[in-house]
């Protein structure tokens, strides 16, 4: 993990277990947006907001046609009007790593379009805004990555990260996102999030609720949001947890946002 | 984030483009034989153009720099082949779109920030020495933080 600027260039957007990063020009804005109240009575001295029901979209995904079979984008995104599961991992300078920023929630895709555009056959994908009252219970869409689009082959034993700097554990919750790109071999993974106090690979234990349960080879590719409850106590440090049963590697992205 | 041109040029010297010897810009040889190509090296004439740094932050603690390295593909001496005189065209065309695939696949350039291959073009005979050689000129675009 760096810290500073970056470039789009170092930005992966995963989509429904899907790493469509290689199809995509951009993506954007990433917005959250509370509104500002309808009704101002004489006596108000400012418009407010509403606190709580914040408006969160990811824009506009501009992509390239490709209908590689399966996993390419057309495949992928071709049936619109449907939710989506949504991680959009910025990398510093770099691909994204462990630590680095994510904006994760589930989105409509709210269509599918194709027009010429110079040479290439472009594609725009808008997508509708989610809001926590569309089934989300929480109003915060950023988090980090806890765990790159890389492989693994056995449970995690290190250390974590401090995801959001506090020098104390939180007791608001949270929601993780994870997408399974691929496995090797058949059975069965398990995706989930251990929480510490310290940050050392033995002072690890599972973060209750923050896990996928068993998820079939045949389920993969996938992805999803699991919630903890709202009032769920997260430790100060955090790190991926993955449990195989008789498959032997598995690629995936998981993303934490702390309440 | 400071300026790492050596930093950046010691990476390009490290791109791995089969049968292709990358040059450093410490590296710039002096003479040349048919032996030592098919060889890639800065071109000292001209190796650094389109130089641009735009202030990113109102207090100008924040830069965005681009430019364009140039270098100089040899690839072989005129008439070391056993046919025609040039018959070794065609192997320094390939060669040269060898490394604008190394360039552009490239996950990394440690120093740069952005990468993208520039241009081939500049196809010509140049006399090194006492002997000349089928080169062209190739050249990658770069993009820097400061700060």
């Amino acid at each position: 993990m760096s810290t500073g600027r970056t470039l789009k260039r170092f930005s992966r957007v995963y989509i429904n277990g899907y790493d469509l990063s290689g199809y995509t020009r951009e993506i954007g804005p990433l917005g959250w947006t509370y509104p500002e109240v309808e009704q101002v009575a004489l006596m108000d001295s400012v418009k407010g907001a509403l606190t709580d029901t914040p408006e969160i979209s990811i824009g506009t995904l501009n992509g390239l046609f490709d209908n590689t079979a399966t996993s390419g984008i057309h495949a992928v995104l071709s049936g619109a009007d449907a939710s989506r599961d949504v991680l959009i991992a910025l990398g510093i300078r770099a691909a994204p790593a462990q630590g680095d920023p994510a904006f994760m929630g589930m989105f409509n895709q709210a269509g599918y379009g194709i027009a010429p555009s110079g040479g290439d056959i472009a594609l725009t994908i808008p997508f509708g805004k989610i809001s926590p009252a569309e089934g989300l219970l929480y109003e915060k869409p950023w988090g980090v990555l806890l765990h790159e689009n890389t492989e693994e082959d056995d449970a995690n034993s290190a250390a974590g990260l401090d995801d959001d700097r506090r020098a104390a554990e939180t007791s608001l919750g949270g929601f993780l996102m994870y997408h399974i790109l691929a496995v090797t071999g058949t059975g069965t993974v398990t995706i989930s999030i251990d929480d510490a106090s310290t940050n050392s690979g033995g002072s690890f234990g599972a973060l209750s609720g923050a896990t996928t349960a068993a998820i079939a080879h045949t389920a993969v590719p996938c992805a999803g949001i699991i919630q903890l409850g709202v009032t769920a106590t997260v430790k100060r440090y955090l790190r991926w947890q993955m449990a195989l049963s008789t498959i032997t590697a598995c690629t995936f992205v998981l993303g934490f946002v702390r309440a | 984030m400071t300026l790492a041109i050596t930093t950046i040029t010691n990476s390009i010297a490290a791109l791995s483009v089969s049968g292709l010897t990358i040059k450093d810009i410490d590296e710039i040889p002096q003479g040349l034989s048919d032996r030592d190509c098919p060889i890639l090296t800065p071109d000292p004439d001209n190796f650094i153009t389109g130089f641009k740094a735009k202030a990113d932050s109102l207090d100008k603690t924040r830069w965005t720099v681009t430019y364009t390295l140039n270098y100089i593909l040899l690839y072989a001496a005129v008439g070391s082949g056993r046919t025609t005189v040039m018959e070794k065209f065609s192997g320094m065309v390939s060669k040269a779109f060898a490394f604008i695939d190394a360039v552009a696949a490239a996950l990394t350039l440690t120093g740069s920030v952005d990468w993208e291959p520039g241009v081939v073009d500049k196809f010509d005979i140049v006399t090194i020495g006492e002997n000349s050689f089928h080169s062209c000129h190739v050249s990658i675009e770069i993009t820097e933080f400061i700060n």
